[in-house]
């Protein structure tokens, strides 16, 4: 069954490519200018566009443009960027490593704060972690996260000097620096994550703690509270996160964005906010389909967690 | 027996009230803070990194607000990366630009101009390899100059090289280019533009069109990470023909992104080198009373307003006059960049080779002359192009306020830099701001700005402007070709009153005060040699 699930998952990817990758060579094809613009600038001279035009293959119509670039596709290649000649897979995957890392190091940060505080806050309502998570969660929603961001530089990198302001560190130049590095922005990333887990969490333990039959069953065999609290209740809980996870996977690319143009990152964000203003169209396919592909997958390891967590939906049955 | 008194309960709400007024003021401080503090503006001088001594930086970390280098391969370089001050480091350059209107030798060693203006000679510095080896030589220099006069490599040096008819190579050290018209800019083509630039053939040939991403050349840095309009980390090599003058072993160019993050980098200390090529007024007040950090600028170019005089209600010199007289560039200067980015009367930037001076007799500010004007015509409205940027959009903003103060009813369509010259050229504008690519001399600049067909206003050509700047072009001394740019730029300015100059945009490098030996000659800035 699970088999038989992953298989539908991976088929549903093809229309969902399609879809996004010709909503997306539309929506560049309606923006004005081209990349021919990009490269001559001021130097375009209605010739020197034209013969460029012609050299980059834009004066084929939209549909065999996108055709091509699709059968490109089919065959295993993502083209070439319009501006560089870099192979949009090399240009991809240089950068794919940054964006993954920021999103990976952020949903940590997240779910490890997230998770005990939100445990606490059910165990006590209204007592002091239940109010803190309330106020810190406040902020996460209701502050843009280019200005935590940007708050976070001053206090942390210009302030204090713990962390550096801008910039990245790859792995190869040591681990400390890359966590350093990659510290402040995962940090402005999770405030907003934090928010909606640790409110979510809350209110499901908080509810299954009041209403549930078998915490009262579990309570009058003489668990202790800590015990059902842990053993029973967060794990029926989690069904609950693990979906927001999941459903939080396309926000969390999107969001990658803005904060990897504050804290100046090589990652797939900043990538895509250049290609777009420069037209340079295979690059910002190649990053829809990346981050399509990433959300089905996102998607499809959610439900396979599911199965592991609930033995109900392991063996066919309804879940929760 | 003692009574024991309870406090009386608190409201249910009174926690929830509490929680929220808490987190509400933490919001609110959050906000107070970053908003003014994000460039320290009213903040305490900041304290920057402490400063290394002189001699002691191994690695100088250098940003470039907006730098891109979508290709390092100069006859491929586009409009928006055109390698300077990147291209120095990696290839050096045939002659470099200094002070005083002066070229200086580096990789050429000298030059001569026949009398007729037709045929330039260059020497070039001999016993020179490129980093892979490959010997520097003349026929090195002609293959480079002839690949950036290739139109199908749509170099950004197109232009200035378009004179030139053939390149011979009477030696192994001497190039000579013969001209189709005599040619008053080569100078400036081989020292201030991507055809300075020269690549190891051997390279080139080797790597065909991914050639950009690992370049070779023979300056005093070699490439050893590209990650592509991000980070460009180079090193020094032992072949170098000038190594003794190269004190930093490592070098790294991270690009900017044009906010407040770039600021608090060289705050902290993270880079020791900050460039702002488009000018940051509110950056640059910072730095000039910040202790620990030295500023220099060169103004490179000036804001403009351009005016469509083939479409209403341009079409119309009386509406074109109404404009000039209802700008208050001054009151811009001061309100928007602190008198940082002077008013001026003048489309070159002070800072270029060949600067002409202010235009005698470009109309000052006169808000009753431009009522009365626009009372002539019966009223004025039009659409203006601006960027998009929030710089842009304010300025866009502040000459819109100005205007309504004469009648002028303006509605601002903001633009991306793309979208703004395909605007331009389609026609597809009345009015529109606007600043060209730095160039190192004036004449060129302006070429591309007043001259026909003009890159910026297709609708304008005036054949006596057109003249004047073939003669400026042609005419190898400086001074002269002031002259003649000055005469069109009064046409083009004061007759046919098409072209609105506001204030001049520097370029701006701020440094760490022990960074020492960084050399910012025009608009230029050389960093080889720096310590």
């Amino acid at each position: 069954m699970l088999l038989r699930m992953t298989g539908k998952r991976l088929l549903q990817l093809i229309p969902v490519l399609l879809g996004v990758t010709f909503i997306t060579f539309a929506i560049l094809n309606l923006l004005p200018g081209n990349v021919a613009l990009a490269i001559l600038g001021q130097n375009a001279t209605p010739q020197a566009e034209r013969e460029l035009e012609r050299q980059l293959g834009l004066n084929h119509p939209f549909l065999v443009r996108y055709g091509d670039w699709l059968n490109g596709l089919f065959h295993g290649t993502l083209g070439r960027s319009l501006e560089s000649h870099q192979s949009v897979a090399s240009i991809l995957a240089q950068r794919f490593s940054v964006s993954l890392e920021l999103i990976i190091v952020a949903l940590l940060i997240a779910l490890l704060t997230a998770i005990p505080l939100a445990v606490l806050a059910a165990k006590k309502p209204g007592g002091f972690a239940d109010r803190f998570a309330s106020v810190v969660a406040m902020v996460g929603l209701s502050v843009p996260g280019f200005v935590i961001g940007l708050a976070l530089i001053l206090l942390a990198a210009v302030k204090v000097k713990i962390f550096p302001a801008t910039g990245f560190s790859p792995l190869s130049s040591g681990l400390i620096s890359n966590l350093r590095s990659i510290f402040l922005p995962a940090l402005s990333l999770s405030f907003v994550l934090f928010a909606i887990y640790s409110r979510m969490l809350r209110a499901d333990m908080a509810e299954q703690l009041a209403t549930e039959d078998y915490v009262v069953t579990a309570r009058a065999k003489g668990i202790s509270s800590w015990a059902v609290m842990m053993r029973h209740v967060l794990r029926n809980s989690m069904f609950g996160l693990i979906t927001v996870v999941g459903l939080n996977l396309g926000t969390l690319l999107g969001a990658t964005v803005i904060i990897e143009t504050v804290f100046v990152l090589p990652g797939l964000g900043s990538l895509v906010v250049t290609s777009i203003t420069d037209k340079d169209s295979p690059v910002v396919q190649g990053v829809v389909v990346l981050m399509a592909v990433a959300v089905v997958l996102a998607n499809l390891l959610t439900d396979l967690l599911y199965a592991v967590l609930d033995p109900r939906v392991r063996y066919g049955q309804s879940g929760r | 027996m003692t009574t024991v008194r309870k406090r009386p309960p608190r409201p249910p709400h009174f926690a929830a009230a509490r929680t929220y007024a808490v987190g509400s003021l933490i919001v609110a401080m959050m906000l107070a803070f970053v908003g003014p503090t994000a460039y320290g503006a009213g903040h305490p001088a900041s304290h920057p990194a402490k400063a290394e001594k002189s001699g002691s930086i191994s690695t100088l970390k250098w940003m470039i607000d907006q730098e891109s280098w979508p290709t390092l391969d100069p006859a491929q370089a586009t409009w928006r990366g055109t390698l300077q001050p990147v291209g120095a480091l990696i290839y050096g350059q045939l002659f470099k630009l200094g002070s005083k209107n002066l070229y200086q030798p580096d990789l050429a060693t000298g030059y001569k101009l026949s009398s007729d203006g037709m045929t330039f000679t260059m020497t070039l510095r001999p016993n020179v390899t490129f980093q892979d080896g490959t010997p520097f030589n003349a026929a090195a220099v002609k293959a480079s100059l002839t690949r950036d006069l290739s139109p199908a490599l749509h170099c950004t040096c197109l232009a200035i090289l378009s004179p030139v008819k053939s390149i011979t190579t009477p030696s192994d050290t001497t190039v000579q280019l013969q001209f189709s018209r005599p040619d008053g800019t080569i100078l400036e083509a081989l020292s201030g533009t991507t055809a300075a630039y020269v690549p190891s053939p051997t390279a080139v040939s080797k790597e065909g069109q991914t050639y950009g991403l690992n370049p070779v050349g023979a300056g005093p840095y070699r490439v050893v990470n590209n990650a592509v309009s991000s980070s460009l980390t180079l090193s020094t090599w032992s072949g170098y023909w000038d190594a003794k003058n190269v004190h930093v072993k490592t070098m790294q160019v991270l690009s900017g992104n044009s906010g407040p993050s770039e600021w608090a980098t060289l705050q902290s200390g993270g880079v020791q080198v900050l460039s702002l090529p488009f000018g940051n007024p509110t950056v640059e007040k910072e730095a000039i009373s910040a202790p620990g950090l030295k500023v220099t600028k060169a103004f490179a170019y000036s804001g403009l307003v351009y005016l469509n005089p083939g479409k209403p209600p341009f079409n119309n010199i009386l509406a074109r006059k109404a404009v000039e007289y209802a700008t208050d560039a001054p009151a811009i200067s001061t309100s928007l960049y602190y008198g940082l980015q002077p008013a001026t009367a003048q489309l070159a930037g002070s800072g270029m080779v060949g600067y002409p001076g202010i235009v005698k007799g470009y109309p000052k500010y006169n808000l009753a002359k431009a009522k009365s004007m626009v009372k002539q015509l019966g009223g004025l409205s039009f659409t203006l192009n601006g960027g998009n940027t929030p710089s842009a959009i304010q300025e866009s903003e502040a000459l819109k306020k100005e205007w309504s103060q004469a009648g002028i009813n303006v509605t601002i369509n903001e633009l991306s830099a793309v979208a703004g010259i395909a605007a331009d050229e389609a026609g597809n504008y009345q009015a529109a701001t606007g600043a060209y690519a730095t160039q190192p001399a004036a004449v060129s600049a302006l070429a591309n700005v007043i001259g026909c067909p003009s890159l910026f206003d297709p609708a304008y050509c005036n054949p006596q402007v057109n003249a004047l700047l073939a003669q400026a072009e042609s005419t190898p001394n400086v001074k002269r070709q002031a002259s003649f740019v000055r005469k069109a730029e009064r046409i083009a300015m004061v007759t046919d009153a098409t072209f609105i100059p506001v204030t001049e945009v520097p370029e701006i490098t701020i440094a760490q005060k022990g960074v020492k030996g960084l050399v910012v000659a025009h608009t230029m800035v050389y960093a080889s040699g720096v310590s």
